[in-house]
């Protein structure tokens, strides 16, 4: 072994590494003969056992408990913020979900709109313009005269209600002659005329008021002067209760299918 | 829950999974490590600290990050611990007076543990002025004990690279030691001579 091949292998003889046991006796033996190469060995070998002695003191060295500290607060910290996705994620669900469900109904109120307003039955729909004298008119020539308290029902009803409400009842005012055209239409609903149920009748109403579906027993009927079919006296029929701000019923009219209304015996 | 003897990749594994237990054992395991080469790299305790807590504040965001065809968890840590450390070292162009938290010995000193304290001082004054990229072979392979291919692991590098690194790194601390080798023999002689007078 010459000197070059020996500086090779001088850091892993005097830090004792594991290597060919031949190598490191060839090693060993070339420093017999080569004073250099032994000093540079003895060098090497004290310059381990210092970096030994040094390494010693450090063993038991470690970093402080506040940091320790720390860092698990910040881990519990990051898991809250992990977690802060998957609440916000069902928040946004949350939120798309109602925007959804606002989206259906708006589009599903205006298919409505627009299936009232197709022309089948446009004849028999009151536009947005028109004056409720036109509508009211255009119910008396319908249904005939009625009685004052009746007539101002009917008038607080076309004033106050909404186009919408309007274009049912007057739907449904003219259904027997769509009916006749259409047997489809044959369950649609259809109702009677407002019948007062207080004396003073719709001396309220100027204030306002709103009307409220009910289900009332078949045999009302026979209270407005209605005949009952008493084999379906067990029955209810709907109702429309029109009642004003004092919260009182101030008139009524009865509510069903084309086949209850005018076959009810 | 975590097995009784977990592995660090299994340790990892939690973490990512988010389990403090897990966390908090893989500190206790790892941080001592980290601690050490920082604070031999870089002579002080506060930087050490600094480094190790933001080692493990990666490993918390980038445990997942971990690939253990590419070395052990330990030298993903010291890798990481390795960048920071350069980076700040660069930053500030740190090489602080050697810190005294290494000499852990206390009470009446003899000679003995003076001169072994002169030695390690001189020591760790000679490793802290090698150039960083010697001074991290000598502290990883010397200090650390690890093998070549682990070092070559922390630092990203061939072992081949390693080998002559440390060669060069210890030639280099051999010549800055000398002279206090020789002064410390000198200094020994003296006392001698003064007892036999």
């Amino acid at each position: 072994m010459n000197c070059q091949r020996f500086e090779g292998l001088v850091n892993d003889v005097a830090r004792e590494q594991i290597m060919d046991a031949a190598l490191q006796h060839e090693a060993l033996r070339h420093t017999d003969k080569c004073a250099p190469c032994a000093t540079r060995l003895n060098d090497e070998r004290a310059l381990t056992h210092q970096l030994r002695v040094f390494a010693s003191t450090a063993k038991s060295i470690s970093a402080s408990e506040r940091v320790e500290a720390r860092l698990l607060a910040a881990f519990a910290a990051q898991s809250f913020v992990r977690a802060q996705p998957i609440r916000l994620a069902s928040e946004t669900r949350y939120w798309l979900a109602a925007i959804a469900a606002v989206l259906l109904i708006v589009g599903g109120l205006f298919v409505t709109r627009f299936w009232h307003a197709r022309p089948s039955h446009s004849a028999s729909i009151v536009k947005v313009g028109e004056t409720p004298a036109t509508v009211r008119q255009e119910r008396s020539e319908a249904v005939g005269l009625r009685s004052p308290s009746e007539e101002k029902i009917q008038n607080r009803l076309a004033t106050t209600g909404s186009t919408r409400s309007i274009r049912h009842r007057t739907e449904r005012e003219s259904l027997p002659a769509d009916a006749a055209r259409s047997p489809n239409l044959l369950n649609t609903e259809i109702t009677t005329d407002f019948f007062p149920v207080t004396y003073d009748g719709a001396a309220n109403l100027d204030a306002g008021g709103q009307i409220v579906r009910v289900e009332l027993p078949r045999t009302t009927m026979a209270s407005f002067g209605l005949p009952v079919n008493m084999e379906r006296a067990d029955e209810k029929i709907k109702a429309d209760v029109l009642l004003g701000v004092d919260g009182l019923a101030h008139a009524i009219r009865l509510v069903g299918n084309r086949t209850s209304l005018n076959s009810p015996k | 829950m975590k097995p009784i003897e977990s592995t660090d990749s299994d340790l990892l594994q939690l973490i990512v999974g988010g389990d403090r237990e897990a966390f908090a054992e893989l500190y206790r395991r790892r941080q001592s490590n980290v601690y050490r080469f920082a604070l031999q790299m870089s002579g002080a305790r506060e930087v050490a600290e600094d480094v190790t807590q933001e080692v493990f504040m990666v490993l918390m965001r980038k445990a997942g990050n971990y690939d253990e065809q590419r070395g052990s968890v330990n030298a993903f840590l010291l890798g990481i611990a390795r960048n920071h450390l350069l980076r700040r070292l660069k930053r500030e162009r740190l090489l602080l007076p050697i810190d005294e938290a290494m000499n852990t010995t206390r009470g009446e000193e003899q000679l003995e543990e003076l001169s072994r304290r002169e030695t390690i001082k001189s020591v760790q004054k000679a490793v802290l002025s090698l150039p960083e990229h010697y001074r991290e072979v000598v502290v990883l392979c010397e200090l650390q004990e690890m093998s070549y291919v682990e070092a070559a692991a922390v630092l990203e590098c061939a072992v081949g690279t390693v080998r002559s690194r440390l060669h060069r790194a210890r030639t280099m601390l051999i010549q800055r030691l000398q002279p206090a080798a020789a002064e410390s023999l000198v200094n020994e002689r003296l006392k001698s001579a003064r007892c036999f007078a």
